[in-house]
């Protein structure tokens, strides 16, 4: 695959389809050459579309960094740094948040938008992100988050992804938690053909706690393939993790996640739980769980499931005189309530109305 | 203002209901009574129109705007929203819907559907407080997520809620008594008499008779497979009380 106007031009050869990819065939789909995006002005704080990163007005305590960055051998870690990159450190809380837009102005498979973000937070600072990354009818985007959280500091982040019906979408986000560092991220995806999430966190300092949680609603033949790990490397680290997915028309969700708990790695607790709703007949959920436990004083739970809207839930909603229609309604807003309840409440109304 | 005839239903393939005669009208209490298994949630269900239960014969019709109108025709929720009501013998949590919006959502629907005027938020809340008075219950259900985390006596007691704000003419409360304390079923029993007018009409299904003592019924009937083998006044709920229900089984099997 060749790559033009991105900086320097350059070819890249697509990985083989492996076994970790084998829902998400993005590779197959991929266009032979890659241009940019068209490039958009937005207010946000940060922006990214096509291969340029735009820095605004960032809040008070947040700075750019100039780090040399290694560039990864692997195609889909070293894809978005043909981009834009930016790297920031947050040595002071701010006093609002941090606003990340990814925004996608692309009407031919061949318009990528392609980039890097890393944030550092020192520690004991706490800081708040809002990311979205807006609609685009179709193109490429391959994006990375990486957030570095130093001990004792806290992060609420939440993101909102809105992908077009021919969007195809690879995007990393990932996290390295000091000790008693606390980190919860939530998103809220709205798929487009193929979106393949990658989401990493990893507990390297005793008492590090990492909440994630993630609804995506599809409808069409929209498919999201959400990868996940959780690494558990110190003692008494916790992390949550609930995947949900809403499922419309012949949508399709896949997700992988694994628990890893490395064997000096005691009383850790860890909950991961998928659930799926599904909205139509032809929809399609697949959920794998995993667990790899090398320490033996741990708790740790996890478990899929997939089903419709109760129908006694409904009759409930219909003997008060709701009607059929709004009783669906509540009923699945009531779905996604869970996830967004996992982004403090100065941050709901971000990802509220996204759906 | 309701009338039903022969009613028989079946559920996944078994019949239940085998011909069920009853009359209610205004101003009337009802209590039906029975063995277990004896179809007596049945009737309550398929009067407000759950969907598992098929009928397959006879009629229920009600009055509306002293009109008769066939029920089974209605939709649940246009059943509710003439005024039918039916306290849930087992309330359904509802995770994620808090209990104010579902209440306010309910009550507007049934107030548009009636003609009445909407309540803004804070009109609503001050109704639902009052209301919640009534029942001896804290504000901070209404925050809470509908009978999500409720003990057994909280969820009744927000049926009978339910049934207070939305001011129902037919109330059909399936075994309201079932896992309430003596103080908890008082409270209830003060919310059901309270609400309790001579335009509305109650229909109490139970097992006991503690709870008659509370809301005393103008009629009794006894529920056997199917069917009303014995109609009385107040006093047939005492007679059970003493003598069970095996006396009235052998009559009934003797006729037969």
């Amino acid at each position: 695959m060749k790559l033009s106007g991105f900086g320097q031009d350059t070819t890249l050869t697509p990985p083989p389809q492996t076994e970790a990819w084998r829902f998400s065939n993005v590779t197959a789909q991929l266009p032979v050459e890659l241009r940019p995006a068209t490039k958009t002005i937005s207010n946000a704080d940060i922006v990214l579309s096509g291969a340029t990163i735009t820095v605004n007005q960032l809040p008070s305590g947040v700075a750019v960094m100039d780090i040399p960055q290694a560039v990864s051998d692997q195609f889909w870690s070293a894809l978005p740094t043909y981009g834009g990159k930016v790297q920031l450190k947050v040595s002071h809380s701010p006093d609002r948040p941090l606003r990340i837009r990814i925004a996608r102005d692309a009407h031919l498979l061949e318009e990528a938008t392609l980039g890097s973000i890393h944030i550092e937070i020192a520690p004991a600072m706490k800081l708040e992100i809002e990311q979205e990354i807006t609609g685009s009818p179709t193109g490429l985007t391959a994006t990375e988050t990486k957030l570095n959280l130093g001990s004792d500091a806290q992060v609420d982040h939440v993101i909102s992804l809105l992908d077009g019906p021919e969007a195809l979408h690879v995007t990393t986000f990932h996290a390295e938690l000091a000790a008693r560092a606390h980190l919860t991220q939530t998103f809220v995806a709205v798929g487009g053909k193929m979106t393949r999430m990658q989401v990493s966190a990893n507990m390297n300092g005793e008492g590090a706690h990492a909440s994630l949680a993630s609804i995506t609603a599809l409808t069409g033949k929209s498919q999201v393939d959400l990868n996940s790990k959780l690494t558990h490397t110190a003692a008494r680290t916790t992390a949550k993790q609930l995947a949900k997915n809403l499922l419309d028309g012949e949508s399709k969700a896949i997700f992988t996640g694994k628990v890893y708990i490395a064997r000096d790695a005691q009383q850790v607790a860890a909950e991961q739980m998928n659930r799926n709703l599904l909205l139509s007949k032809k929809a399609h959920a697949i959920g794998q769980p995993q667990l790899e436990i090398f320490a033996d004083d741990v708790k740790c739970s996890h478990g899929s499931t997939t089903g419709q809207i109760e129908e006694d839930a409904t009759f409930y909603l219909l003997s008060r005189g709701i009607p059929a229609e709004r009783a669906r309604t509540l009923l699945t807003k009531a779905f996604i309530a869970e996830v967004i309840h996992n982004a403090p409440e100065s941050l709901r109304g971000f990802l509220g109305g996204r759906l | 203002m309701l009338e039903v005839k022969n009613l028989t239903a079946q559920v996944e393939g078994s019949e239940i209901l085998k011909g069920i005669n009853l009359t209610v009208k205004a101003g009337e209490i009802h209590a039906i009574m029975g063995p277990n298994g004896s179809g007596k949630s049945t009737l309550s269900k398929v009067i407000a129109g759950h969907p598992s239960y098929e009928v397959t014969g006879g009629s229920v019709s009600f009055d509306v705007n002293r009109k008769a109108v066939d029920l089974l025709e209605l939709e649940p929720d246009v059943r509710a929203k003439e005024g039918v009501f039916l306290g849930f013998q087992y309330p359904v949590e509802i995770p994620g819907v808090s209990n104010v919006d579902f209440l306010r959502e309910a009550f507007n629907e049934v107030c548009a559907h009636q003609g009445l005027e909407k309540l803004d938020d804070a009109q609503f809340k001050t109704l639902v407080r009052e209301k919640l008075k009534l029942l001896d219950m804290d504000e901070r259900f209404l925050d809470r997520d509908v009978n999500a985390g409720f003990s057994g006596g909280e969820k009744k007691k927000n049926e009978i809620l339910q049934m207070a704000l939305l001011n129902p003419r037919l109330a059909l409360l399936d075994e309201t008594d079932s896992g309430l304390d003596i103080d908890a079923l008082r409270i209830v029993a003060k919310g059901v008499n309270a609400i309790k007018s001579r335009y509305n009409a109650i229909i109490l299904v139970t097992h006991y008779q503690r709870l008659l003592d509370l809301i005393v019924p103008d009629y009794v009937h006894v529920l056997y497979k199917g069917r009303i083998i014995k109609s009385g006044d107040k006093s047939l709920a005492l007679e059970l009380e003493k003598k069970g229900y095996d006396w009235l089984i052998a009559e009934a099997e003797g006729k037969h």
